[in-house]
């Protein structure tokens, strides 16, 4: 089975972001006065084979708390599509 | 004796630190491509600087799964000799959970590529003997992500062992935590630093107070 995976990756909550912080006064200069906890994260997305999505969410469980993210400093949201077959 | 400088790809500041361990502190150095797997010859394994892997997902994410790092587990494991870290090279020892932490971008978002003063707080390490207990010595820093992060409890037990061996002073220029520039693992082998110590080993560079932590690294294997 094929599966797309799509990992963001953002800095934990309790941790200062100054990126965020830098587009959030951008975003409220631009009329958005409202703007508030804003955090600059990124995104890795790939394909990958597994038997069962249970396996293949295990997997990318696994690579996103080691190589993706640093989950001292970074927290993770994993989101996994099964794909047509083949 | 022997000491050995890491190479990954990205790695740029090898060549300086060649020549601060073998011309002026008198060890046999030899380069090693990240692919090495022999670490035993070595009394000292040294990590430079640089941009491993561009520095790709965060600095040293990817450089922490070479081949010399699987092998410098069990250098460590096995206590074979020191281990030494320098600003990318202390970033791959804690994303490879040689010493605790993790690194942010800086506080001002910029890369900072400056001098700046830092104070020794453990002088009774392999790294630091030749220094004294409050010692102020200016170092070159150049990072961007170098704001070093503990959470409360890890931050706690560093403080009680006396792990943090350098910390800014005067002012903190990234925002790390508790001013940490500089810190030890439980064992007293592996030490990781954002500062150049190779930067000024030389009064030719300035003070030449770098040279400090490899001499006392030095001494440390001849005792």
């Amino acid at each position: 089975m094929k599966f797309l995976a799509q990992v963001l990756v953002l800095l934990k909550p309790d941790l200062l972001d100054p990126q965020g912080k830098a587009v959030e006064k951008a975003i409220q200069g631009l009329g958005l006065k409202s703007a508030s906890g804003t955090r600059v994260g990124k995104v890795i997305r790939f394909f990958l084979d597994g038997e069962s999505k249970e396996k293949a969410s295990k997997d990318v469980e696994r690579i996103s708390k080691t190589l993706l993210a640093n989950p001292v400093v970074e927290d993770t949201e994993i989101e996994i599509r099964e794909l047509g077959e083949q | 004796m022997k000491a050995a400088v890491i190479v990954f790809p990205g790695t740029n500041c090898d060549r300086e630190t060649y020549y601060v361990l073998n011309e002026l502190v008198g060890f046999d150095t030899y380069f090693l491509w990240y692919e090495e797997k022999d670490l035993s010859p070595y009394s000292l394994v040294v990590l430079p600087g640089g941009f491993t892997y561009g520095d790709y997902l965060r600095a040293g994410a990817i450089a922490r799964f070479s081949p010399v790092m699987m092998e410098l587990r069990s250098y460590v494991d096995r206590e074979r000799g020191y281990v030494l870290g320098i600003c990318n090279g202390f970033q791959i020892l804690s994303e490879a959970g040689f010493l605790e932490g993790a690194f942010t971008i800086n506080i001002t978002r910029r890369f900072i590529a400056r001098s700046v003063s830092l104070e020794i707080e453990n002088p009774d390490t392999p790294f630091t003997l030749r220094f004294t207990k409050g010692q102020v010595i200016q170092l070159p820093i150049a990072h961007r992500e170098g704001r070093v992060y503990l959470d409360e409890e890890t931050l706690l037990r560093l403080r009680e062992r006396d792990l943090v061996l350098l910390r800014y002073h005067g002012e903190n220029p990234n925002g790390s935590i508790d001013r940490v520039a500089g810190i030890m693992d439980e064992k007293g082998r592996v030490f990781g630093l954002m500062p150049h110590p190779e930067r000024n080993a030389e009064p030719l560079l300035g003070s030449g107070e770098g040279i400090g932590f490899f001499l006392s690294i030095r001494d440390a294997l001849r005792s």
